[in-house]
């Protein structure tokens, strides 16, 4: 386990749900934290007693929606800037059409499952003129399928949390790959 | 000669070309191997521990209540280890010989640096030893009581 984990761990236990919530916040918006951990983690906690799992999983909720939002208006922001370089693009329009399409669920996904794509997302969401209310609502269910799975399985397992995350990290890391080659093989076909 | 359309966008084409895609699926694929083979061998160590939903240690008679002194990490608090192995936080500062005041909200590795700079794991040592104790002499509670903050 890393110092910066440790530190946060440490942080979440003494200070509880608010020091949690400012957590995921700044993690969705951009900043390398291991917070499925911290999920997890806070899921065991919960069952121990340690601190209160409700306020724990809203102001998670609202920390993790907040800082989806930043990144989301970051993307918007940069916009026209991406337009003027990119936006002669045939993928580019391409890319714009699909996300249109299909953009709810790549957001919903992300949320807990791709997790690693989540900030790309919420930028490509942003500069590509998605809606901001429908980015919102599957947001809201993303977050709270992450809270809730990952958080019951850390409740679930209790003391035990550690060796569980540990697989949920590397499931992870499993489908960010298998979703990569999966995108390869469509890429090459279509090249063909 | 051909005329070209004023208030049509022109469109350039920039397909990802055959090398890219190769990269793309060297790295997926190399991603694949290496996590599915962690993800294998996680699940090979809780399988092997035993892990399952709520389960019970040997000595343990509430799922709420740990009884484990092996589960004691540095980054936890001594409030927080009160609370898993239902012992009383005054009990755990007086064995380490600190005020509950000033080392509340600190780590358990902090604390270690503060009182036995150069002795790793001395206050980890001291908890397990003083838990068991306490386990021993009292029975546990269906319930521990709550963390003050």
């Amino acid at each position: 386990m890393s110092a910066l984990t440790e530190f946060l761990l440490s942080n979440v236990v003494t200070y509880g749900a608010p020091v949690f919530g400012l957590t995921l916040l700044v993690a969705a918006a951009g900043v390398p934290l291991p917070t499925t951990f911290l999920v997890v983690a806070a899921g065991a906690f919960s069952q121990q007693g340690i601190f209160d799992g409700l306020p724990a999983f809203l102001l998670g909720l609202v920390g993790a929606i907040l800082g989806d939002s930043l990144d989301f208006w970051a993307g918007r922001y940069g916009r026209r800037w991406v337009l003027r370089r990119f936006g002669g693009l045939v993928s580019w329009h391409r890319a714009e059409v699909i996300f249109h399409r299909r953009g709810g669920l790549a957001i919903y996904l992300t949320r807990f499952l791709l997790t690693a794509l989540a900030l790309p997302i919420n930028l490509i969401a942003g500069t590509s003129g998605y809606s901001f209310p429908r980015f919102l609502l599957y947001d809201v269910f993303g977050e709270a399928t992450w809270l809730i799975v990952y958080g019951g399985l850390g409740y679930l397992f209790g003391t035990q949390w550690e060796l569980v995350s540990d697989l949920i990290s590397n499931f992870g890391g499993l489908a960010l790959g298998i979703a990569i080659l999966v995108a390869g093989v469509y890429l090459w076909h279509r090249a063909r | 000669m051909e005329e070209k359309p004023e208030d049509s966008i022109v469109l350039k084409s920039r397909e990802p070309t055959r090398i890219w895609i190769i990269i793309l699926l060297a790295i997926g694929a190399g991603m694949v191997i290496l996590f599915g083979l962690r993800s294998l061998h996680s699940y090979r160590r809780i399988h092997e521990a035993g892990v399952r939903p709520f389960a019970l240690h040997p000595d343990r008679r509430s799922p709420h209540v740990a009884t484990d002194v092996e589960e004691l990490r540095p980054w936890m608090t001594v409030p927080q280890v009160a609370k898993m192995y239902a012992v009383p936080e005054d009990y755990l500062f007086q064995v380490l010989n600190i005020s509950p005041a000033e080392n509340r909200h600190k780590s358990l590795q902090i604390i270690n640096r503060e009182i036995k700079p150069g002795v790793k794991g001395y206050v980890i040592e001291k908890l397990k030893q003083a838990i068991l104790q306490f386990q021993r002499e009292h029975s546990l509670p269906e319930h521990a009581p709550a963390i003050t903050p």
